[in-house]
C-alpha cells in the first residue's frame, strides 16, 4: 500500500495564510482525524493532500514522490477525495455519479466493464444504497447523499482516503455505521482514511489518530487519546471542557463545562 | 430511465422525424399531394415535381435536420462546459462569432478558394468569441457564475453582432445575400453544401458523444472533477473544439438561428435526465425535429412568402428563455 504524506506544508489563499507547518502520514491501516474549530485549516489540509490545492511551502509526497510531479491519474487511483458538499449542475442518478468513481481506472473514453459495475454493485451494498441506484442525487435526503458520495469514493477503489466532513447530515445511525464501515476499511482492508471533523467524541471513538489544528498551525498529533486533552481543546476551540472516560470502552468523551 | 425505456424513447423519436419529414415534402408553394409524392419517390424519370421534391424540398429537409441536430448537440455542449442551462451557441456568442468568420469569408470573396473556406472561417470564428466570453466569464475568478457567463455573452455578442452590421453596410453591394443568410437561411439549399457540411456536423455531434462522461464529471464541478482525475483545462478544450466545430458548421450552412439550442437540450433532460450520453443523442433528434417544424411553419404560414426560420424559433425559444431565466432566479442559482 502506498503512503501518503505531508511534510511541512504551508497554504495560502491569497495573502491569508490558512495552513502553516503541516505534517502527516497517512498509514495504512489507520483512521486519522484532523481536528480544531472553523476555519483552523482542516479542509485545507485535505485539499492539499488530494492534490487539490498547490502548497507555497513544504510536499506532498506519495510513496516519496511529490504527487504534483505525478501524472493525475496514476495519483487518483490511490487516492480518493469526498468534498463535504457537493452541487450538481444536472441531476444525476446514484449509479451514474458513483460510477464515475471508475473513472481512475476506465478512463475517461472507454465504456464501463464488467468490473466497474461489479465494483459500482459493492460499494452500493456497503453505503447500503443498493435498492436506490435508479434515484436522482436530487431527490436523496442529505445523508442518503452523503452515502452516495462514499460509495463513489469507494467505487475508486483507492487505498487512501481522504474524506472532508464525512459525517455532516447524518443522523447518529448513520453517522456510527458510516465510521464503522471506515474504520473496517482500515482494519480490514489496511485503507488509510484520514478525514476532518467537528465530533470530537467521534473522533475519540473511531479515529486511531488525531491532528489538532488551531488557527492553520497544528497543535498536537498522535493518538487520539493523547490529543483529546482540557488543556489542548481550550488552547484550540477556547472553551473549557471536561473530559469523562467512556462507559462502555474507556476512550475519552469531552463535555462541554457550562459557565456559571 | 432504464436501457429499455431510453431505447422506446429514441426509436419513437426517430419514427417522429421519419415522419415529419415525409410530411414535410408536401409542404411548400406548389402542393404535391400525399400520393403523388409516393409516386414521385420511387418512380423513374425526370418531371418537375420530381425536380422540387428531391432537388429544392428533399436537401431542405434534411438540411434542417442536421442543422437543428448540431444547433442542439453544441448547445448540450455548452451548457455542460458552462454549467449553465441557459447557455446556448446563440445566447454565448459562438453563432455571432461564426456569423462574423463567414462574413468576412463571403466579403474576402474567399469561397473561391474552395468550398472549405466558408466553414473554417465560420469555426475560427466561433473559437474566438467562445474564448472570449469564457475568459471574460471567469476573469471575476474560479468558477465562473452564470451571471457573469451570460453577461459576458450578450456583450460579445452584441459586440461581434455590432461588427458583422457593420460590414455589412461598408459593403452594401453584398448586402442582401448577406442578410438573407444571417437570418437563417434554409431556402438556398443544395446537395452539395450538404456534402461538406453533414460530415462535419456529424463528425462534432459524435466527438461530442465521445466527450459526455468527461462532461459529466465537469458538471459535478472543477474540484470533484480533478480529484477523479480528470485534466480539466485539457478537456474543456476538446468540448469547446467540438461544439464550435458543431456551431461553425451550422451557421455556415443555415446563417444563425436562435434558441434551438437552448430548447432540445432542455427538454431532453426532462425526458432522460442528466447523463449525457444520453442527453445528446435525445437533444439532437428533438432539436432537428424542432428546426423541421420550424421551417414547415416558416414557409406555408405566409404563403407565398417565406418567414426566415430563424424568426419562428427566436418567437418559440425567446419566451422558454425567459421562462428558465425566471426559474433559476426563484431556486436561488441553481437553475
Amino acid at each position: 500500500m502506498p503512503v501518503l504524506a505531508a511534510h511541512g506544508v504551508a497554504c495560502s489563499y491569497g495573502a491569508r495564510t490558512v495552513l502553516q507547518g503541516f505534517d502527516l502520514v497517512a498509514e495504512p491501516g489507520t483512521l486519522t482525524a484532523i481536528l480544531g474549530p472553523n476555519g483552523a485549516g482542516k479542509s485545507t489540509a485535505l485539499r492539499a493532500l488530494a492534490r487539490l490545492l498547490r502548497p507555497d511551502d513544504g510536499t506532498v509526497t506519495l510513496d516519496g514522490r511529490d504527487v504534483w510531479h505525478l501524472p493525475r491519474r496514476e495519483l487518483v487511483r490511490h487516492v480518493s477525495f469526498t468534498p463535504q458538499l457537493e452541487a450538481a449542475a444536472w441531476p444525476m442518478t446514484v449509479e451514474q455519479a458513483v460510477l464515475l468513481g471508475r473513472a481512475p481506472h476506465r478512463g475517461w473514453l472507454r465504456p464501463y466493464s464488467h468490473e466497474d459495475r461489479e465494483a459500482l454493485r459493492t460499494a452500493l451494498r456497503q453505503v447500503e444504497l443498493e435498492d436506490l441506484g435508479d434515484r436522482d442525487l436530487d431527490t436523496l435526503s442529505g445523508g442518503e447523499r452523503r452515502r452516495a458520495l462514499l460509495a463513489r469514493a469507494l467505487a475508486q477503489n483507492a487505498g487512501i482516503l481522504l474524506l472532508d466532513e464525512p459525517g455532516a447530515h447524518l443522523d447518529l445511525r448513520h453517522q456510527i455505521e458510516l465510521f464503522d464501515l471506515l474504520r473496517r476499511l482500515a482494519r480490514d482492508c489496511k485503507v488509510a482514511v484520514v478525514l476532518s471533523l467537528h465530533d470530537l467524541n467521534l473522533a475519540s471513538l473511531f479515529a486511531d489518530r488525531a491532528v489538532l489544528l488551531s488557527g492553520g498551525r497544528t497543535l498536537a498529533q498522535g493518538p487520539t487519546g493523547e490529543v483529546l486533552t482540557a488543556g489542548l481543546i481550550r488552547q484550540a476551540f477556547g472553551i473549557e471542557v471536561a473530559t469523562v472516560p467512556h462507559p462502555g470502552n474507556g476512550s475519552t468523551m469531552v463535555l462541554p463545562v457550562l459557565p456559571g | 430511465m432504464k436501457g429499455r425505456g431510453f431505447a422506446v424513447l429514441v426509436a419513437a423519436l426517430a419514427a417522429a422525424l421519419l415522419l415529419a419529414a415525409i410530411g414535410s415534402l408536401m409542404v411548400g408553394s406548389a402542393a404535391i399531394p400525399v400520393g403523388r409524392t409516393l409516386e414521385l419517390l420511387t418512380a423513374a424519370g425526370p418531371s418537375l415535381e420530381r425536380t422540387i421534391l428531391l432537388e429544392l424540398r428533399l436537401p431542405r429537409i434534411v438540411l434542417a435536420l442536421l442543422v437543428g441536430a448540431a444547433l442542439a448537440g453544441a448547445g448540450t455542449a455548452y451548457q455542460g462546459l458552462f454549467l449553465n442551462p441557459l447557455a446556448d451557441p446563440f445566447v454565448i456568442g459562438a453563432s455571432s462569432g461564426a456569423a462574423l468568420g463567414a462574413t468576412m469569408a463571403i466579403l474576402l470573396r474567399a469561397s473561391a478558394w474552395g468550398p472549405a473556406v466558408l466553414p473554417l472561417a465560420a469555426f475560427c470564428g466561433s473559437l474566438a468569441a467562445v474564448g472570449l466570453v469564457y475568459l471574460l466569464g471567469s476573469a471575476a475568478g474560479g468558477r465562473s457564475s452564470p451571471l457573469t457567463l451570460l453577461l459576458a455573452g450578450a456583450a460579445v455578442s452584441t459586440i461581434v453582432g455590432s461588427l458583422v452590421s457593420l460590414l455589412m453596410i461598408l459593403h452594401d453591394q453584398s448586402l442582401s445575400v448577406l442578410f438573407n443568410w444571417l437570418l437563417g437561411g434554409l431556402a438556398t439549399t443544395t446537395w452539395r453544401e450538404i456534402a461538406w457540411g453533414g460530415p462535419m456536423i456529424a463528425a462534432g455531434v459524435l466527438a461530442i458523444w465521445l466527450l459526455s462522461r468527461p462532461l459529466d464529471a465537469l458538471g459535478l464541478g472543477d474540484e470533484t472533477a480533478q480529484s477523479l482525475g480528470l485534466p480539466v483545462a485539457r478537456f474543456r478544450l476538446a468540448i469547446v473544439l467540438a461544439a464550435s466545430l458543431t456551431t461553425a458548421a451550422a451557421v455556415a450552412l443555415a446563417g444563425i438561428i436562435g434558441f434551438v439550442g437552448l430548447v432540445a437540450p432542455h427538454a431532453a433532460r426532462l425526458l432522460v435526465g442528466g447523463r449525457n450520453a444520453r442527453v445528446l443523442p435525445v437533444s439532437c433528434l428533438l432539436g432537428g425535429l424542432l428546426l423541421l417544424l420550424a421551417d414547415d411553419a416558416a414557409r406555408s404560414l405566409a404563403r407565398p412568402q417565406e418567414i426566415p426560420v430563424s424568426i419562428v424559433t427566436s418567437l418559440v425559444g425567446g419566451p422558454f428563455f425567459l421562462f428558465l431565466l425566471r426559474r433559476g432566479a426563484r431556486s436561488g442559482g441553481r437553475s
